[in-house]
């Protein structure tokens, strides 16, 4: 295969892409969790960020066990050349459908909330452009972007923080747990759970990039724990200025926090420099997302040249979320997300290829 | 992919950015930036929404009405409009308006007392959906008026009315109530919002009157007014404002009186169930400075400072707990937000009340104490002038 992009990614560019894929599709769902578990919220984020950080593991620790190859290569060592190929299938499906979803949702948020004279396909093409460019710049292009990126994100979300300490009213949280109880916690804990544990699926290809594999652990849980912890602040802070009530009526508790904010009159709307930090998050995902599904279409279909594929599959994607019925659809694609998807990507057929790979390795040594 | 077909894909991606900005001007010089909105009820029952647009010929430059000198400029234009609702007024205030209507800088959202005693559950919608809308307005309502009258004087200072109407509330020491905090307690149900209420004085000049309160139960509705002074004390109990000032008659002599600007004000609310009845201890503190003492008490000797302490303290005590029973009796709305505090204090207990809140509201039982003290700012603590 002809060597094209940039092919290796170093570890603080891993952590960075993993920080803003999962920090940047977690924003719109700070309000499913209040929805579910109103002034728990943040415990329902607590116990998704670290049942997230257990199933990556596990992800990464079936990556490890093949070092060098990505999800459709070590199937197809484990399973077959049939079986394999099988396997595989759902992950498209998952990838480019949540592509889909992200690629819809944000065209729709940007035009209500920015451009509402423009067509939502005119922005969502406009996302799909950035989308093709950072991914045909191979994984390493999209690392580099991101470790440009993520400093610039967090810093500005840490600093948005403090500015709003006027309107915080902390008795807002309370009481803690009683009011909800344990099952309407775990009922906004799961998709949660089910969202950041969804993303770690790109790491069954990616991890074959790393320029230090073994690091992966170690680093996963890092993006990931600083993603829920950022998550956790965040969420604490937005229901106390606004309390749960009125946080599940709001369209976006995150950036409504932002607007917020209110000093000596002229430190105003600082909701609009998230925002464009916001869109930059959404390309890496987008490109991630890209980036990974077509490059293992090209090792399925034994193509030589993974770059063709993002031209078909891009517009695929753009056509897809075009023709996609928009807000009316998210509450559907997000409970087949969370009770058939990604208990199928990311448990099952996870399962099935440890149980494979041990298997062989036996065979192997008996043989 | 060769250099020159990324070059091409820039150039569009270029090209269709600019399309997207195109279709979406939205230029300073082609929005009409409304400062403040006026809500108000006709009296056929229709809603009248008034804007006050500023004007940027009246404010830009140095020598407008900011720097104080030069041309006389209007700053700003007042448009009304009738509709069915927020959306439809905006609707038809546009028509006469070549510029679009911006909420991003609105200041403030006042309420014509007609509207108010009418009741406003039905239009808050609009000011929440609204994705440009600010939740950073204050709310007001406006007692014995309507709404755009007040919005129609000149501020003194200031070259808007709305405007004037936020620093007021600034050197009053208040909190402000945010459109967003008004959303949140009136959602939440241990708890009734009230706003501040602005009035007009006989020249027709505003001044902040108090506050108006509003009950829920009753389809969100004022029922009636609080007087400054009553309103000082509700914001202490809820945390809504730094400080108060507060003069009284004092000691034996007739005429006799002493003035204490109190701050570092704090609360506690304590609630428990006692047999069947919720009780509410209400403890207030705070550190007040004696800022003027027409009477023959010396606060520099320990005894004549307790005994103004606690003559301030009786007062006080007495009028809290009429504002109290007031409240209670008359508005049985829960703006003291006791509910809230029984909610979070006893969680368990709570949900057998929930959803009868409001009934249970004006049975409570509440002991004040209060514990103010004349230390602050010792440097004022002088003998009284004697010019005998």
């Amino acid at each position: 295969m002809r060597i094209k992009g940039l092919m290796k990614i170093t570890g603080s560019q891993f952590i960075w892409t993993l920080l803003i894929i999962d920090g940047c599709n977690f924003i719109p769902f700070i309000k499913t969790a209040i929805v579910e578990a109103k002034q728990d919220a943040w415990i329902s984020i607590l116990i998704a960020g670290l049942s997230a950080i257990v199933l990556t593991l596990l992800l990464v620790r079936l990556s490890l066990m093949h070092p060098g190859k990505t999800l459709f290569g070590f199937s197809r060592a484990v399973l077959g050349p049939w079986f394999g190929r099988i396997v595989v299938l759902p992950y498209f499906a998952a990838w480019i459908s949540i592509s889909v979803m992200i690629l819809r949702y944000s065209g729709d948020f940007i035009q209500s909330v920015l451009l509402d004279k423009a067509p939502v396909w005119v922005v969502m093409l406009i996302l799909s452009m950035l989308m093709v460019y950072s991914a045909h710049g191979g994984i390493g292009g999209i690392g580099r972007y991101n470790e440009v990126v993520g400093p610039v994100f967090f810093i500005t979300t840490v600093v948005s923080f403090s500015l709003n300490g006027r309107n915080l009213r902390w008795e807002r949280i309370l009481p803690v747990y009683y009011d909800n109880g344990w099952l309407q916690i775990a009922k906004g804990a799961v998709p949660l759970t089910t969202l950041l544990g969804g993303e770690s699926l790109l790491l069954l290809v990616l991890i074959a990039f790393m320029a230090n594999p073994r690091k992966a652990p170690l680093l996963s849980s890092i993006a990931l724990g600083g993603t829920t912890l950022t998550f956790v602040a965040l969420t604490v802070l937005s229901l106390s200025v606004f309390g749960p009530a009125l946080a599940v009526r709001l369209q976006d508790p995150f950036f409504s926090f932002m607007r917020t904010v209110d000093i000596m009159e002229f430190i105003q709307q600082i909701d609009i420099f998230m925002f464009s930090l916001w869109i930059f998050g959404i390309t890496t995902i987008l490109s991630a997302h890209l980036f990974v599904v077509s490059y293992e279409l090209s090792q399925w279909l034994k193509l030589n040249d993974w770059y063709a594929l993002i031209w078909i599959i891009a517009p695929v994607i753009f056509v897809a979320a075009q023709l996609s019925p928009g807000a009316t659809m998210y509450g559907p694609f997000f409970n087949w997300w969370s009770y058939y998807a990604f208990p199928v990507c990311g448990i099952g057929i996870p399962l099935l290829l440890w149980i494979a790979t041990l298997v062989d390795g036996r065979r192997r040594r008996a043989g | 992919m060769s250099a020159h077909r990324l070059g091409l894909l820039l150039l569009a991606l270029v090209g269709v950015s600019l399309i997207a900005g195109c279709g979406n001007r939205r230029e300073p010089d082609h929005l009409a930036f409304n400062m403040g909105d006026g809500l108000d009820m006709t009296k056929d029952g229709k809603l009248e929404v008034s804007f006050q647009i500023a004007l940027p010929s009246g404010i830009g430059g140095g020598d407008g009405t900011w720097g104080g000198g030069g041309a006389a400029h209007e700053t700003y234009e007042l448009t009304s409009a009738k509709g069915i609702n927020i959306y439809d007024a905006i609707q038809h205030a546009q028509k006469e308006l070549s510029r679009e209507l911006f909420p991003g800088h609105r200041e403030v959202i006042l309420i014509g007392q007609p509207l108010a005693e009418h009741g406003i559950a039905h239009l808050l919608d609009e000011f929440v959906r609204n994705p440009r809308s600010e939740l950073r307005s204050k709310l007001l309502v406006v007692k014995d008026a309507e709404a755009k009258d007040v919005l129609a004087q000149k501020a003194i200072f200031e070259p808007f009315m709305s405007m004037g109407l936020r620093r007021q509330q600034d050197i009053l020491r208040l909190r402000h109530v945010y459109f967003h905090d008004f959303m949140s307690d009136t959602l939440t149900e241990g708890l009734d919002p009230y706003v501040p209420a602005i009035g007009l004085t006989a020249a027709s000049k505003p001044y902040y009157y108090g506050s108006a309160v509003f009950n829920k139960a009753m389809g969100l509705k004022t029922v009636g007014f609080l007087d400054a002074n009553e309103t000082a004390y509700a914001n202490w109990i809820t945390g809504k404002q730094a400080g108060y000032e507060c003069s009284l008659p004092i000691g034996g002599g007739n005429g006799d009186n002493i003035s204490v600007t109190f701050n570092s004000l704090r609360k506690s609310i304590r609630t428990r169930k006692a047999q069947d009845r919720i009780m509410v201890d209400l403890h207030l503190s705070g550190i007040g400075a004696i800022v003027e003492n027409n009477s023959t008490l010396n606060p520099t000797r320990a005894p004549d400072r307790r005994t103004i302490e606690q003559a301030i303290n009786r007062k006080t005590k007495r009028e809290i707990e009429t504002l109290i029973a007031k409240v209670q009796r008359e508005y049985r709305a829960d703006i003291f937000g006791f509910g809230e505090a029984y909610h979070r204090q006893h969680p368990l207990q709570w949900k057998k009340v929930s959803g009868k809140w409001n009934d249970r509201f004006p049975e409570l039982r509440v002991a004040v104490q209060v514990e103010l003290t004349c230390e602050r700012n010792s440097g004022l603590v002088t003998s009284p002038i004697d010019v005998n």
